[in-house]
């Protein structure tokens, strides 16, 4: 299995910069890490992602090149964890363009709620900033898709304005997004 | 890390950004893709190679070019129709993983490079325009496909506990050439030790490669 890694920066407690992680591929370690240390926090506060299976996830899909799974690291510990799908998926706001799917996205359960309480921040943003990478670097200009869970709707909508698609009924009523290549520009250029 | 003042780097945008959110996102389990399947299906196949084209900008003639098979097999290939022989999907499967590590590395484009430093007697004023010139040189010319002017590794390193006197654990990938490398260091040693130990132990594989590349035989080894 191979597996690749980029540096990415983190704010921790402290407001400090760190460094962290960012591995492409799931190792043993990080899996584990996510049964025994993710998995009982996610399910004691009823968490609407505490029945996604990452390791059934990755058995399924390690194979296929396409499907690119990604852990977020810092200080030894699992800290965010993300799938993409690289093919197979077409823009809804034009006719032609491909997209990178944001198959799944997700904090570690110490990182989410209150900012000023998360361990480290802003992990969903380093993680969607890679998705855009990524689809810049696989030919789509930065274009991504994803389907918000409840709680984060309002804030693609309103906050990043996405282009919104309103509930999808084959994904359980759950809002469909897309980043077009200006709004991908965007989000990589918050600091300019 | 850069110079970027406090408040003005990305990160913290970024949080500042996204508050108190939780940036979840994911689509039901009900509507994921097919699994990569253990004994690959026509199908399967054909959407793999499909996007590999895709991805490295080729055509079915440069594939089935490369592979020493006729167009109309490979467009069967790409139809679903019929599926490779065993020798040519493992020579599919190398070239689809350099697809993606091309894909994936191609951000280290020409405009994203910023000059560090260089290892020289002396730095004139126009040393880092130089050192442009040379990088120029490198992305304006086509590939050579000369392995011996390439040295490209994945460095995955990290810090455990090991019996006291063993610095390092090295473990490489079962590819030829060895190109994935993993080193457990001992974490007791300090900070700079432990990245000297983990670059030494690579180095020391790597090396036998460099000195059969013609014109390096003498290449002395890094100093950290």
């Amino acid at each position: 299995m191979y597996y690749s890694w980029d540096i990415v920066e983190l704010i921790n407690q402290g407001n400090h910069c760190v460094q962290a992680t960012l591995t492409c591929g799931l190792t043993p370690r990080v899996l584990g890490q996510y049964q025994s240390e993710w998995l009982p926090k996610l399910r004691a506060v009823g968490a609407e992602d505490a029945h996604w299976d990452w390791q059934l996830y990755w058995n399924n899909y390690r194979n296929d090149s396409s499907q690119l799974f990604f852990a977020l690291e810092c200080e030894s510990k699992l800290q965010g964890m993300q799938w993409l799908s690289a093919s197979g998926y077409a823009s809804r706001l034009t006719h032609s363009p491909k997209i990178v799917y944001i198959q799944r996205l997700c904090a570690a359960p110490w990182n989410r709620g209150k900012s000023s309480q998360r361990l480290f921040r802003p992990v969903g943003m380093v993680l969607l900033r890679n998705a855009v990478l990524k689809s810049i670097e696989v030919g789509f200009n930065g274009r991504i898709g994803l389907h918000s869970l409840a709680g984060a709707a309002h804030w693609y909508r309103d906050t990043l304005r996405l282009t919104g698609f309103g509930p999808d009924p084959e994904h359980e009523g759950l809002e469909y997004f897309e980043f077009t290549e200006e709004q991908a520009r965007r989000l990589l250029r918050l600091n300019e | 890390m850069n110079s970027t003042p406090k408040g003005e780097r990305w990160t913290e945008k970024a949080s500042a950004l996204e508050g108190d959110v939780d940036l979840a996102a994911g689509g039901s389990d009900r509507s994921l893709p097919p699994p990569a399947p253990d004994h690959p299906s026509p199908s399967w196949i054909a959407r793999q190679l499909r996007t590999m084209l895709a991805w490295r900008g080729s055509s079915e003639k440069w594939l089935a070019e490369t592979l020493d098979v006729s167009q109309a097999t490979v467009s069967q290939w790409l139809k679903g129709e019929s599926v490779p022989a065993r020798h040519h999907i493992s020579h599919l499967d190398r070239m689809f993983r350099e697809a993606l590590t091309e894909a994936q590395t191609s951000r280290f484009g020409e405009d994203r490079m910023q000059f560090i430093c260089s290892f020289a007697p002396a730095y004139p004023t126009d040393h880092p325009a130089k050192a442009f010139k040379s990088l120029h040189g490198l992305f304006a010319a086509p590939d050579s496909g000369d392995a011996s002017r390439k040295i490209a590794i994945d460095l995955y390193v990290r810090t455990v506990p090991l019996p006291d006197g063993v610095r390092a654990h090295c473990f490489c990938d079962s590819e030829k050439p060895d190109t994935c490398f993993l080193v457990l260091v001992n974490e007791t040693l300090p900070v700079e030790e432990q990245y000297q130990t983990a670059l030494g132990e690579v180095f020391a594989h790597v090396l036998p490669r460099l000195a059969g590349a013609k014109g390096r035989t003498n290449h002395p080894p890094p100093v950290f």
